[in-house]
């Protein structure tokens, strides 16, 4: 249970091994988290990704799940719930694919959008139903500023991202009248390994720092989140922006 | 997942919390008119169990079963007999305190123990095994019950008492809800010569003086209490106002009362701004509060006489007063530490007044005697009670510390008012949890009564 003072005792990661989403659990979890779940298709970093978790006292399971295969949604999520409450889910799901592939293979950008959008949407929508049984719970989903405003360089996921925020935008209002909590989190350019090698947009950040921030926007109520949080005024002006003027803008 | 539909559109589905309006869940709310409505639910209680609910006065999430069943008791609240020789009474467990109080009263008789509000229900307060002011010489509520009806999960109501079924009468006293639901009392009524208070202040200048004078006083009272300001520090530190009574004679009373000795009139209520800005209750206005109060309390005053709800109440003057901390709600934490611990009591004011976790007033009493039920709150010793609202920063850590010199002390945290206690830290402050688990796993072996806090805390 998330206590008086917004403190969960369980974390589950969709994505486990998600650079972002393990920031966001070593920043989230505090004096009382006893169990984190991790759930992923990649076993063995999964593992690997625990170990520092469990040195420092906590329970870590570790449950195989893969985002395509949506017939398995509901088997994996049964295995992540049935060993007690979840206080808040991460979803940290998502590919960022190759553009310049994505560009000339239609079956390749489709499967980019696909697991960004009507993927991701199923693994939240059936999580998100799991805390409304529940009775109580968070849910954070990953989301990108792509989404927002897609650039030439990453149109493609971010079409798919955009699928999925829109669907989050929704599932917010519906988290409020049956008592679940939804927080939409849209990072600008993040270093990881999903971004290696390619060049950095203004604004870019770490893991930690947008961990950080949704630490923060939590403890104030807040259910969309940039991050930073400058990139939310300049997504809007980006909007207006006439798109000559646009092009010619760094990523 | 189809069956999923069901907790979307459902109009029992309710967002419950406790008073201090932190950590709402969503369970089924089932009013309970009738005894067969209660056997029922309990019979067809799903995965994630049920729970009986009072008034929720409880300040954290003790009355909340997300996911699973909430019987609503206030609507099972009749008075079923009543004894005016013995004053043994009998009544459903939904009854409000408030309730009993204005039906015999008037009769020249008083509840055995009230606390600082009300509004609370009889299996509320046998759940919780409250405590009043006149604890150093009445205990807890437990010690006044004869007798309660109990619906266990098997769907039976068996009578539990002091004498038959002991074991498990007292695992439900203090309890929380957690063996199974009170569906009625009998609880003893305490003679009264009328609806006033003769009543004794004392001021003291700092902590030691505070405690002394308690010590003195509650020798010569049946109750006594005193208030803290905590926003006082140095030389100052626990200054504060002592106030003791007893129930006045007919002779006490000036003439106008004396000729009708038992006349009681709840008082008036205000009420609270519904959603006040959460900065309404800030350090300034708090100090400014606390400073006027302390100058304002005599440094020493004699038998002055008091209505009931002045001298007990004085907080239901306020509707809905939770309401002005704000949306992010508050806490209150309470602990007991034994008398040779009185130190800490100093040590949580002053880690307390450093993070500015700011206060209107504390309360400090000196308890008696605990009584028979392993997870009853009251000991011997000194037990502190303040409000802080949740955004303090810092908050977390400081009472995760109190509450680690507290154990070590052997002292406890109170569950009826606890929201965010660590679990780990329950067994050494309640070291008789094994005992009750025991008699729990007999009453309820697949753990069909459930709360949010049973889920934080029973772990
Ligand atoms: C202003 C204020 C002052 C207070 N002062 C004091 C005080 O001086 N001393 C003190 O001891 N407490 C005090 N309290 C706390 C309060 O007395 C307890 O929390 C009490 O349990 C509240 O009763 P309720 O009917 O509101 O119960 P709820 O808050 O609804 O429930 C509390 C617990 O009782 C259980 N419960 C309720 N009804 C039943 C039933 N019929 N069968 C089985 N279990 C049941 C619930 O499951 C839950 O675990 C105060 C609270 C407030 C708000």
């Amino acid at each position: 249970m998330i206590d008086a003072l917004g403190q969960p005792q369980s974390v589950f990661l969709a994505g486990g091994t998600s650079e972002i989403g393990l920031a966001i659990v070593r920043e989230l979890i505090g004096p009382r988290v006893d169990r984190i779940v991790l759930a992923g298709r990649n076993l063995s970093q999964m593992a690997q990704d625990a170990e520092p978790f469990q040195v420092s006292g906590h329970t870590v399971s570790i449950v195989e799940l893969d985002v395509e295969d949506t017939a398995g949604h509901e088997g994996a999520l049964d295995s992540v719930f049935s060993q007690g409450d979840i206080d808040i889910a991460i979803m940290a799901i998502g590919v960022l694919g190759i553009q310049s592939d994505d560009e000339r293979d239609v079956d390749s950008a489709m499967r980019t959008i696909r697991v960004n959008s009507t993927d991701s949407i199923e693994l939240t929508f059936r999580t998100f139903q799991q805390l409304v049984q529940q009775g109580h719970g968070t849910v954070i989903v990953l989301s990108s500023i792509a989404a927002v405003r897609p650039r030439r360089a990453n149109f493609i996921y971010g079409a798919g991202k955009a699928g999925l925020d829109a669907f989050v935008q929704g599932l917010i209002e519906l988290g409020n009248e049956v008592g679940i909590k939804v927080i939409l989190v849209r990072p600008g350019f993040v270093r990881t390994k999903m971004t290696e090698g390619m060049a950095e947009a203004p604004f870019s950040l770490d893991p930690i720092d947008v961990a950080k921030d949704i630490k923060n926007a939590i403890g104030k109520g807040k259910s969309i989140i940039y991050s930073p949080a400058q990139i939310g005024p300049l997504a809007t002006a980006l909007k207006v922006i006439p798109r000559p003027i646009l092009r010619k803008l760094p990523r | 997942m189809s069956e999923v539909s069901g907790l979307h559109r459902d109009d029992r589905l309710a967002t419950l919390t406790g008073w201090g309006r932190t950590s709402p869940s969503r369970a089924y709310l089932v009013p309970v008119h009738d005894e067969a409505t209660a056997v029922d639910e309990v019979r067809g209680a799903g995965a994630r169990g049920i729970l009986a609910r009072g008034l929720g006065r409880s300040y954290g999430d003790s009355a909340q079963n997300a996911g699973g069943a909430v019987l609503d008791m206030t609507t099972l609240n009749q008075v079923l007999s009543f004894d005016s020789v013995s004053g043994i009474v009998t009544v459903e467990a939904g009854i409000s305190i408030d309730a009993l109080i204005t039906l015999f009263l008037p009769q020249g008789w008083f509840v055995p123990v009230t606390p600082g509000t009300r509004s609370v229900t009889i299996g509320g307060a046998i759940a919780a095994d409250i405590h009043g002011k006149n604890h150093h010489v009445a205990g807890s509520i437990g010690n006044h019950i004869h007798s309660i009806d109990l619906l266990f999960a098997d769907g039976q109501v068996r009578t539990l008492s002091p004498d038959q079924s002991s074991d498990q009468f007292w695992a439900t006293v203090g309890g929380m809800g957690l063996t199974g639901v009170i569906l009625r009392a009998r609880v003893q009524l305490t003679k009264v010569p009328s609806a006033f208070i003769n009543v004794q202040t004392q001021r003291a200048n700092n902590l030691d003086e505070l405690m002394e004078r308690q010590i003195d006083l509650e020798h010569k009272y049946p109750y006594c209490v005193a208030w803290i300001d905590c926003l006082s520090k140095g030389s100052k530190l626990g200054r504060g106002v002592i106030t003791a009574g007893s129930f006045a004679d007919i002779s006490q009373l000036p003439s106008n009362k004396a000729a009708r000795p038992l006349d009681y009139e709840p008082a008036t209520t205000i009420s609270a701004p519904t959603m006040a800005p959460s900065g309404l209750l800030n350090r300034w206005s708090v100090a400014a509060f606390n400073e006027a109060w302390f100058r304002k309390s005599p440094k020493h005053r004699q038998d002055e006489i008091q209505s009931m709800a002045t001298f007990f109440h004085p907080l239901d003057g306020v509707a809905g007063w939770n309401a002005l901390y704000g949306r992010a709600g508050f806490i209150q934490y309470q602990f007991v530490v034994p008398e040779d611990a009185a130190e800490v009591v100093r040590t949580a004011i002053e880690r307390l007044s450093n993070i500015q976790a700011a206060s209107f007033l504390a309360v400090l009493k000196r308890f008696g005697a605990g009584n028979l039920a392993p997870m009853s709150f009251p000991m011997p010793g000194w037990t502190l009670a303040l409000d802080i609202p949740t955004g303090v920063v810092g908050l977390s850590h400081v009472l995760d510390g109190l509450d680690e010199l507290i154990a070590q002390a052997g002292g406890r945290v109170y569950l009826a008012k606890d929201s965010r206690m660590r679990s780990e830290l329950l067994p050494m402050m309640y070291p008789r949890i094994e005992e009750w688990n025991h008699t729990r796993e007999l009453m309820d072996p697949n753990q069909h009564f459930r709360s949010d806090q049973a889920r934080r805390l029973h772990r």
